[in-house]
């Protein structure tokens, strides 16, 4: 089995797994290190279980990375917005150009500690105000292809892993546009009920064979989704066991979906199953009105869902890297209601193994009058360059051209090591 | 075919009602039979003349606040007295209900398309008290014309609090319904409207109001409404008048006839009707029908029905999740009878298609769920399929409460000895509609652990668990989640 990520570039920073191991066993981090350790000696699927991990956070509806990552530096972001701006003392982390929202103050120890970046002015190459096929292009991310193929299905294809839990969506059983495709991925909403009917009682097994011999052959999608559902069946297990424990290291998850859909992330990950590409969905993020209120709620959320996760990860985290992505920004000034509606440029946040962090990158437009698109922020580094930059670091033996076909991209940010 | 077996239905004939119900049970069969074929059904159904089940009728009496006007469902909620999720859960568990006892097959699957492109869902904060006198007004159109249709909808308090059209008034235009009632209502973004089109849409629609924050009442206010010529696509109104209602009309109107909005609803009929990736040709010819009729409904289905390729297309279908739970009540003879508690069948169907991901008006986006049935075929989404079936297909069980259980002898044949496997094939006919295939038949004998060829004199000699588990299987063929 050739998993790419298992060779070894010491240039790279591909090689976190062994250090993640020596560390842990090194602290002789009790129980947590026993039970990896315990369910790394049942795991048969994927040469290399515990390999690096891209977690991909979708701020569906539209993020305001004005109001996320602030440019408390341009008089135009407080001329457009009256009454829902930021004012840059209640800011956090603010350099000459950009600070944090507030809501972000969970987040503050990752940023001080270098495992959390910010990038400012990213998303789609070309204006799409329609959340629906913005939603479409950013996830298929293939402008000369009518196949239906996402791009993370296309980054797990390369990856030749044999776990069906290689690529997953948390928190939805319903598969997003970027995990749909030829390699098999799974839709997961909740760790309950991933066995076959009866599993575990005397009438377990006859059921599965019985299931087996009718979808073994057939060429059809329901037989492949029967063929996929019995190879699930047979990881679900590990699954379910690692997330029906408490979080880890005392991480404190809000009871929110996120919260939920990250604490599940967690464990998948922490199961040992194959796990490589994990889309999480953060929906509400249209904010036509009260965008101070709708806003502040959401970005606390993400926060205290986020350094939560990085908690129960432990030590673990040097191998899971974080991205968020929304399918375009709002718009600059306010609308009637004290909202935003559909604009261009956004912020994304890069949290986790092999980030840079502790600043802000960005090709900044400003937000003069002749450099805003349609009077909206503009787009500098296009959202496919930055994830192949993050897809080069961590998954070396993967070629980000394949995943991002037509994606043109030359020069690096920095925001990876 | 041993005596006592269900005759099966013609293939053809039995294509039109899979796709037009929610499953083909021996009822349904026979009133297909007894019309004449499928299309003799599908005019019959058409007619809007069909009787309504007496125990249809009857859901009404389960959820007896829910009509209630909306203000008055606000102020209940203010007081305490009932929550957002209660209100919008008992409006998904009715309409689950009324999908598994309806005899008006075809308009309720046309309720269910049209409520899912003129979406709003049950429980949004801005709309939900207003979601069930939403239901109506679809109910009151699904089979008109799509032009009353939509400017009932779109002009609905509910659609109004969802896409905040409450807030978009003169001088500070809010876009958000302008927007999706070009791109997800009508034309589609293939029409190209700009911008500036998109803020003409929004300000034709200005002029309505809801009070979201305390009563919930709405109304229109002339002073809201932003006046002056607008042009969208090819229509253009001079919008002089304070009252903008009569251009709104004459917008919606243009809209719903516009060539773009023909192929767009052409080709999402086909992809729920038909198939996935429907044929050009079909959406091409189901247009013309919709556009020469003027956006007439039934003239546009008949169109559908009746081209070769909505033949060809058999079983090309997966049902998604609420469908397929329905489906699974519906073939096994399962009679919801009531909702009084959590414990009533009722509410686990809902239960059970939340658990494989798809619950009709929980979909939180203005675009409605995906039509494309492929895209719910998830590995746990199977899993959790496979396990339901085996809930469900007994004569008695946990989840089997507030309904009415077919006995064990009526659901099998009549004329004994039989082997296990024309016990099985008999099934398949009752469950699937066609007659057994070798791995179905090796399945149930390897699940059962007992030779396909063992004698059996009667349904005795079937036990309980037997008979549940034989149930089970067969629906959990393949052909169990295609129509």
């Amino acid at each position: 089995m050739s998993d790419p990520t298992t060779a070894a570039h010491d240039d790279c920073g591909c090689h976190d797994f062994t250090t993640t191991r020596r560390t842990a066993l090194a602290l002789g981090a009790g129980a947590v290190t026993a039970m990896v350790g315990d369910v790394l000696t049942q795991t048969v699927y994927g040469a290399q279980p515990r390999g690096n991990v891209l977690v991909v956070l979708s701020l569906r509806g539209g993020a305001d990375g004005l109001s996320l990552v602030v440019p408390h530096a341009e008089k135009a972001y407080y001329d457009a917005r009256p009454t829902t701006a930021i004012p840059k003392d209640r800011l956090l982390h603010a350099d000459a150009t950009f600070g944090l929202h507030p809501a972000f103050a969970p987040l503050s120890p990752l940023w001080s500690k270098k495992r959390l970046a910010a990038v400012h002015a990213v998303g789609l190459p070309a204006p799409n105000r329609s959340h629906f096929e913005a939603m479409e292009v950013l996830e298929d991310a293939d402008p000369g292809s009518d196949a239906r193929i996402g791009w993370l299905n296309r980054f797990v294809g390369q990856l030749r892993g044999d776990s069906i839990l290689e690529g997953v969506q948390v928190g939805s059983n319903v598969v997003p546009t970027s995990l749909v495709g030829p390699r098999p991925t799974v839709a997961l909403e909740s760790p309950s009920s991933i066995s076959t009917p009866f599993a575990g009682s005397e009438r377990g097994d006859a059921v599965a064979r019985g299931l087996a011999q009718m979808y073994g052959d057939g060429r059809s999608r329901v037989h492949r989704a029967g063929r996929e559902a019995l190879e699930l069946a047979r990881l679900g297990g590990k699954y379910s066991e690692a997330a029906a424990l408490p979080p880890q290291h005392s991480a404190a998850y809000p009871g929110s979906a996120l919260g939920t859909s990250l604490r599940r992330t967690a464990a998948l990950i922490r199961a040992g199953v194959g796990v490589r590409a994990v889309a999480v969905d953060s929906g509400s993020w249209d904010h036509h009105e009260n965008l101070r209120g709708n806003l502040n709620a959401r970005a606390g959320d993400l926060a205290t869902s986020l350094a939560a996760f990085f908690t129960d990860l432990g030590p673990d985290w040097r191998r899971v890297t974080v991205v968020t992505l929304s399918e375009f920004g709002r718009r600059l000034p306010e609308n009637g209601a004290a909202g935003v509606d559909h604009g261009y440029g956004s912020a994304v946040l890069v949290a986790g193994g092999g980030v840079r962090g502790g600043r802000y990158y960005s090709k900044w437009p400003t937000l003069r009058d002749g450099r805003l698109e349609s009077g909206d922020l503009t787009v500098t580094t296009d959202y496919r360059h930055l994830l192949m930059e993050i897809l080069q670091a961590r998954f070396p033996g993967v070629n980000a051209h394949r995943v991002f076909p037509q994606a043109g991209y030359r020069r690096r940010l920095g925001v990876m090591r | 075919m041993p005596r006592g077996f269900p005759p099966l239905l013609d293939p053809a004939d039995r294509h039109v009602a899979e796709r037009f119900s929610y499953g083909v049970d021996a009822r349904l069969a026979d009133e297909v039979r007894a019309a004449g074929g499928g299309a003799a059904w599908f005019e019959v159904q058409l007619s809007g003349l069909v009787v309504e089940s007496p125990r249809a009728i009857a859901v009404a009496t389960w959820f007896p606040l829910l009509d209630l006007p909306a203000p008055l469902v606000r102020s209940m909620q203010e007081q305490g007295q009932r929550t957002v999720r209660e209100t919008a859960d008992e409006l998904i568990a009715r309409t689950f209900a009324m999908r598994t006892l309806t005899r008006r097959h075809v308009h309720e699957s046309m309720v269910d398309f049209w409520t899912n492109l003129l979406y709003v869902p049950a429980g949004e904060g801005r709309s939900w008290p207003w979601r069930a006198d939403y239901d109506r007004v679809v109910r009151q159109h699904a089979l008109g014309t799509f032009a009353d249709l939509l400017k009932a909808t779109v002009t609905h308090p509910a659609m109004t609090g969802y896409l905040t059209n409450d807030l978009n008034r003169k001088g500070a235009l809010n876009e958000n319904l302008g927007r999706e009632v070009l791109e997800l209502h009508t034309v589609g973004r293939e029409a190209g409207y700009s911008e500036r089109e998109v803020v003409a849409s929004s300000k034709l629609l200005t002029g309505f109001t809801l009070d979201t924050a305390t009563t919930f009442r709405a109304g229109y206010d002339p002073e809201r409404h932003a006046t002056g010529r607008v042009r969208v696509l090819d229509f253009t109104h001079r919008n002089a008048d304070a009252d903008g209602r009569p251009a709104l009309d004459a917008y919606l109107e243009h809209l719903a006839l516009h060539p773009s909005t023909a192929r767009r609803l052409a080709r999402r009929l086909a992809v729920r009707f038909v198939s996935d990736d429907p044929p050009r040709g079909l959406v091409r010819d189901v247009a013309k029908a919709y556009r020469r009729s003027g956006s007439d409904i039934p003239t546009t289905l008949r169109a559908l029905v009746s081209h070769p390729a909505f033949r060809r297309a058999r079983w090309e279908k997966t049902r998604n999740p609420s469908d397929d739970v329905v489906h699974m009540a519906r073939v096994l003879g399962l009679q919801p009878s009531g909702a009084t508690d959590s414990s009533a069948f009722i509410w686990y169907l809902v239960r059970q298609a939340a658990a494989q991901g798809q619950v009709s008006f929980r979909w939180p986006t203005p675009d409605g769920w995906p039509e494309h049935g492929a895209g719910y075929l998830s590995a746990s989404r199977v899993l959790r399929a496979w396990r339901s079936r085996y809930d469900v297909s007994g004569t008695s069980s946990p989840v089997l409460l507030s309904v009415d259980v077919p006995t064990k002898a009526s659901q099998l044949p009549d004329e004994w000895p039989l082997t296990l496997a024309q016990v099985v094939d008999h099934q398949s006919q009752l469950l699937l509609g066609r007659a057994a295939d070798q791995p179905l038949v090796r399945a149930v004998a390897r699940t059962l652990d007992v030779p396909a060829t063992t004698e059996l004199t009667g349904p005795d000699d079937l036990s309980d668990q037997h008979y549940r588990l034989l149930r089970g299987t067969v629906l959990n063929a393949p052909r169990g989640l295609q129509r």
